[in-house]
């Protein structure tokens, strides 16, 4: 069985209702699964660029686009969440479909820059830069 | 990129991640999502 698809819809699962990270062993409970097979589900979707492990571990770190870990990217829908980028901060109120405010900091100079979705419409003055070029964006995902 | 590109690019990229049957996108298909939101040119290219 291949259960990469279970454990993607229980971490994110888990990352929209309490905004923290599911261990391996907390998936294998929720789905009924192996905890081995759990492990090995998490390492294949690192690897495939689905979740962001710490590096060594099987710790999530970011399961795009959210992040567990805070950031100068809080997003709020409903509840808040943070974002690893810029770019992911507008990527939660795609994936949860629903409007959203953005508090996010401008990584220059640290300014707030207010922006968000409202009525299904982006708001907020700004440019987003991107350091890296896209072909090398999962050589450091924590540096683009 | 400006902020209606994110939300362009965001809503192509991100809008089926909690579905289901989630797959990443290929890179043509990623190259295509970018070109249709104008990110386009060597930065963009995969």
């Amino acid at each position: 069985m291949d259960p990469s698809g279970e454990v993607r819809a229980a971490i994110y699962a888990a990352i929209l209702d309490s905004g923290r990270a599911p261990t391996p062993a907390e998936v294998a409970s929720a789905i009924v699964a192996d905890a081995d097979a759990v492990a090995a589900a998490f390492r294949a979707l690192a690897a495939a660029h689905v979740i962001v492990l710490r590096p060594g571990t099987l710790e999530i770190a970011w399961a795009p686009p959210f992040s567990v870990v805070a950031t100068p990217f809080r997003v709020t829908a409903g509840s808040s969440w943070h974002a690893p980028c810029a770019w992911d901060a507008f990527g939660i109120p795609a994936a949860l479909k629903r409007d959203a405010v953005i508090d996010a900091r401008c990584a220059w100079s640290g300014e707030r820059i207010d922006c968000g979705v409202r009525g299904g419409v982006a708001y907020g003055a700004g440019v987003i830069h991107l350091l890296v070029p896209a072909a090398h964006f999962w050589d450091d995902i924590a540096y683009t | 990129m400006t902020i209606p590109q994110a939300w362009n690019l965001s809503r192509k990229w991100y809008g089926n991640r909690l579905d289901r049957d989630f797959r990443r996108p290929t890179a043509d298909e990623a190259r295509a999502i970018f070109a249709s939101v104008g990110l386009t040119g060597v930065f963009w290219e995969l």
